[in-house]
């Protein structure tokens, strides 16, 4: 019984019995009262009548009609019920009663609260002589009724008390459990393994509840990052280079082996890599620890550039090489300029580092480039600023303090040329600098911040100047056969290092031209408008299946139909990145899975961007389309990549709240590359996690992926996530990842079982 | 255990008042004590010979006790008006006011009269005090006034006869022409408004001066036959 049934019935009872007891005294009294009053009555009248009769018998003879004529008028009117006038002999000289209809006081009532007032008595004669005794009582059912009536209008009033009582009471009440509601959701949370805290409610008893589950909650998720951090330094260990901390050569391989077979967007990027040229000659020259000293730097500062440039992955190959591998995931722009004499650029890329904010995001704001005027340069304002070449480029404007900044619209690629003169120790002094824009995903611009940061590290440490940095880069396509790239990339850095310069070099791919132009652009613009209104995009389902065959859902990539030919979703994708269709496709691929679903009933799973779960308007659309959609939603799942997921962990987790509402499925994919964050799933609340291929290929014959899974599962069991394995080919490979505890598993091995 | 103690005290109570009935109708030393301590030696003394004719007439034939009745309080008491003997209006004095004042008004006699019968073993119902028209010679002229006798009924039918403080001897009522009576009463059937129950909220009683006087002399007292005397 909930506690506002059990307050109304007790406030039923106790007024109940406040009312019974009360009525039952009233009653009393007012019996008492009124049959004193009856009494009092009768004998009044009865006093009347023996004055009138003995005056008038006085005078002449008072037979049985003399006693009528005077004694029957009061029974008439209804106010005397009996009169008898019975002789000193017991002869009854008169008698006559009124006949009393029954009243509304029902029976049970009267017997309860009989009311028996004395008949009235008195002695009548006739001049000195004894003529009888005159009896007379009064009609008493009125007063019955009279009492019922009042017991009536009692028991409205406490019904009314009641009612009142109990509104006020549930109001009260209402206002008491409010918290609860809060501390059931926790519980409920808690359930799920979502360990979130709440505020503790004003509520003392609640609070204490409120408290302990906090504790608990804080307890499981310090056990959780405690956890993440020892699978993360395990995963550090078997896969990094022990210097820089950077992946090796064999993981960063498959990664990138992974990344090219990604029928997706992500599959494909640019390809850069750097060599430190003589790293033998620095060693002799500055001695084993500083040159170590040096490295450990230079892997922190790659290392951020893979941070602060989500799902980028930075290795170092051997001694002197290292790469970077940055699939084209985002389409932000990036500006660079040559330095100059008086002149320092401050690199777009530390302008960015200035305003990551706490959640490790990156503002996404215009790219924009600082010309700070050196600060030992005497200068005064600026006389006068100019872009000379494609104005419509972006705008430079005069900060003061020396401090010229250039900004540009996203997505514009190209090279501008920007002059200006300022009044450098009385001397104007006319300057003009050029500066480029290029995607970020550019195989120019990331071998560039490569080099510009590894650059930054030997100047501090004073290594500059003794080595060269040859740099190439290369554009890849998903489907890309990696020894052809790996060998183009080769050419161009023994091209490089030929010249003894830190320049950097473009490799390209056979026929394949990796530059991006904008007629090519245009094209493929003109290809999607066409397909989003055709609705030509189509949904290629690949199945991910329980340990024991059964289908856990559909896994939903993208085909485009032309008229004769499907292209897979690989091929375009990137194009439609780069055209900042993402959201739209992001809209299409959600409305195609909700008719899949409602056609034929299959549980899919829709990956999602990043663009499109940071997008404000998303949420609410997504709302309104399930609503308009009916109720097939719960067979729907969405999921996200592992690097995104984390970088915009506010907007995930927001969006998981919001499908759990609809009793959509959320999850992870391509996980564990970012182990040193899952702790931070823990309030997330996702249904399933899919392991990356990397970890999951060959991982019958790979013991440090074995554990590494083993404890990634126990994991995700601990915060009641599922973990599914990606890439799985071989029944090998199926039968290890069963033994290590996963749940699933998807990939060219897998089939449904029946 | 509550219970049983209830019954004990129920027990002890009814004795006691049982006990209080079989002595209260000879036992007069309260009233004794009251008289004593109230008026002082004469009105005891004056007590004392009322006890003493009560007990006397008691076993005397009817007559013989309204005749010692009467000539005893015609003769002690002299008749006054109620102002000048209470200093108000109308006032039903008990015996014992009655005989401590040695004055009355014709209810205060009739009273006295009244109980000491009733003391003696007459029969209640062949008592009545009753109300009368009375014609008196006042000088020259007669005066038409209310007055109050008690009425001697030997038969439930015959005529009465007459106890009363203006005429000082006995008489039948058929005799007594300057009276007209008006309204007859005694403990048994006016008492069912008055005497017996003794309810403190019955309006009767707190209102009657009859009532009144019955308390009183029971405070002082003068237990009736019939009555729960402490």
């Amino acid at each position: 019984m909930t506690l506002y049934k059990q307050l109304w019935v007790a406030i039923i009872i106790a007024l109940s019995m406040i009312f019974v007891g009360s009525l039952f005294v009233s009653s009393l009294s007012a019996q008492q009262y009124l049959e004193e009053q009856v009494t009092a009555h009768n004998q009044n009248y009865a006093n009347f009548l023996a004055l009138l009769l003995n005056d008038q018998c006085s005078q002449e003879v008072c037979d049985e009609a003399h006693l009528s004529t005077w004694l029957k008028p009061p029974i008439d009117q209804g106010y005397i019920l009996s009169i008898a006038v019975i002789s000193p002999l017991s002869e009854t000289l008169f008698s006559d009663n009124a006949i009393e209809k029954a009243g509304q006081a029902p029976a049970w009532f009267k017997r309860t609260f009989p009311l028996k007032p004395r008949p009235g008595g008195v002695n009548i004669q006739s001049g000195w002589t004894a003529l009888g005794e005159l009896t007379l009582t009064s009609p008493i059912e009125d007063v019955y009724d009279e009492m019922w009536e009042g017991s009536i209008n009692l028991s409205q009033v406490y019904f009314l008390a009641m009612l009142l009582a109990g509104s006020i009471g549930s109001y009260l009440l209402g206002r008491v459990l409010k918290p609860l509601d809060d501390v059931v959701s926790q519980a409920q949370a808690l359930g799920e393994r979502r360990f979130i805290t709440t505020a503790e409610p004003w509520t003392l008893d609640f609070k204490k509840v409120v408290s302990a589950m906090n504790t608990l909650a804080t307890r499981v998720k310090e056990m959780l990052e405690q956890e993440a951090e020892t699978l993360n330094e395990y995963r550090r260990d078997l896969h990094t280079d022990k210097v820089t901390r950077l992946l090796n050569r064999d993981q960063f391989m498959s990664i990138f082996r992974a990344t090219l077979a990604r029928d997706d967007a992500s599959g494909s990027g640019a390809l850069s890599i750097l060599r430190l040229s003589d790293l033998g000659g620095l060693n002799q020259t500055f001695g084993y620890p500083k040159v170590d000293a040096m490295l450990t730097d230079l892997g922190d500062a790659v290392r951020w550039l893979t941070n602060i440039n989500g799902g980028w992955t930075a290795a170092r190959l051997n001694g002197s090489d290292f790469m970077m591998l940055a699939p084209a995931l985002k389409q932000r722009s990036k500006l660079y300029a040559d330095a100059d004499d008086y002149f320092e650029i401050i690199p777009a890329n530390r302008i960015k580092q200035s305003i990551v904010d706490a959640q490790g995001n990156t503002s996404v704001a215009k790219p924009s480039l600082h010309i700070q005027v050196l600060p030992d340069v005497q200068s005064s304002a600026a006389e006068s600023i100019s872009l000379t070449q494609h104005p419509d480029m972006g705008e430079v404007v005069y900060a003061g303090q020396g401090l010229f900044i250039y900004s540009s619209e996203i997505g514009v690629e190209g090279e501008t040329k920007f002059s200006f003169s300022v009044n450098i120790d009385g001397e104007v002094v006319e300057r003009s600098i050029r500066v480029t824009m290029a995607s970020i995903n550019d195989p120019l611009s990331v071998a560039r911040d490569l080099q510009s940061q590894i650059r930054d590290v030997l100047k501090r440490h004073g290594m500059l100047e003794a080595t060269q940095l040859p740099t190439a880069a290369i554009y890849f396509n998903p489907g890309d056969p990696l020894g052809a790239l790996m060998t183009a990339l080769d050419q161009q850095i023994i091209a490089s290092e030929a010249e003894a310069l830190s320049h950097i070099k473009i490799a390209y791919m056979g026929d394949m031209t990796a530059e991006l132009s904008r007629e090519l652009m245009a094209d493929w613009k003109s290809v999607f408008e066409t397909a989003f209104e055709e609705n030509s995009f189509e949904l290629d389902l690949v199945e991910v299946t329980g340990m024991d065959g059964s289908l856990l859902h559909y896994e939903a990539n993208v085909r485009l139909r032309q008229a004769d030919s499907v292209f897979r979703g690989g091929e375009f994708l990137p194009w439609i990145t780069r055209l900042n269709m993402t959201e739209q496709l992001d809209r299409e691929m959600v409305l195609l899975a909700l008719d899949e679903i409602k056609a034929r009933g299959k549980p899919i799973a829709v990956k999602l961007s990043a663009e499109v779960i940071r997008e404000p308007a998303f949420a609410a659309w997504f709302e309104d389309t399930l609503s308009r959609r009916g109720n097939q939603h719960t067979l729907l799942s969405l999921q996200l990549l592992e690097s995104m997921a984390f970088r915009y962990l506010e907007s995930f987790t927001e969006l998981c709240a919001l499908a759990r509402r609809y009793g959509i499925q959320t999850g992870i994919e391509h996980m564990g590359h970012q182990m040193q964050d899952i702790g931070r799933l823990f309030d997330v609340g996702i249904n399933f996690m899919k392991i990356d291929d990397f970890f999951v290929t060959d991982i019958d014959k790979d013991v440090g992926n074995q554990n590494l899974l083993r404890t990634l599962t126990t994991l995700a069991h601990s915060i009641g996530v599922l973990a599914i394995a990606q890439g799985i080919s071989t029944k090998e490979e199926i039968a290890m990842i069963e033994k290590l505890g996963l749940d699933g598993a998807s990939g060219p091995g897998i089939s449904i079982k029946n | 255990m509550k219970v049983f103690k209830f019954l004990l005290v129920f027990v002890f109570t009814t004795l006691m008042v049982i006990g209080g009935l079989a002595i209260s109708n000879n036992n007069f030393d309260v009233l004794r004590s009251s008289a004593r301590t109230l008026y002082g030696q004469n009105t005891l003394n004056l007590v004392n010979q009322w006890i003493n004719l009560i007990e006397e007439i008691s076993p005397l034939p009817d007559r013989d006790k309204l005749v010692y009745v009467n000539n005893f309080f015609n003769q002690k008491i002299s008749w006054v008006d109620d102002q000048e003997a209470w200093g108000q209006e109308d006032y039903w004095a008990t015996p014992l006011e009655t005989m401590a004042k040695l004055k009355g008004d014709c209810e205060d006699f009739s009273i006295s009269k009244y109980i000491t019968l009733i003391l003696a073993n007459m029969p209640n119902e062949k008592l009545r005090i009753t109300y009368v028209k009375a014609r008196i010679k006042k000088g020259n002229t007669t005066v038409s006034q209310a007055h109050m006798v008690l009425a001697y009924y030997p038969a439930p039918l015959a005529e009465p006869i007459i106890l009363d403080n203006i005429v000082k001897e006995i008489v039948r009522g058929s005799k007594r022409r300057d009276l007209k009576p008006v309204f007859g009463f005694n403990t048994g059937v006016v008492s069912a408004g008055a005497g017996t129950k003794a309810n403190s909220t019955n309006p009767a009683n707190r209102l009657s001066r009859w009532g009144d006087a019955l308390a009183k002399m029971k405070v002082e007292g003068i237990c009736l036959p019939g009555e729960a005397c402490s």
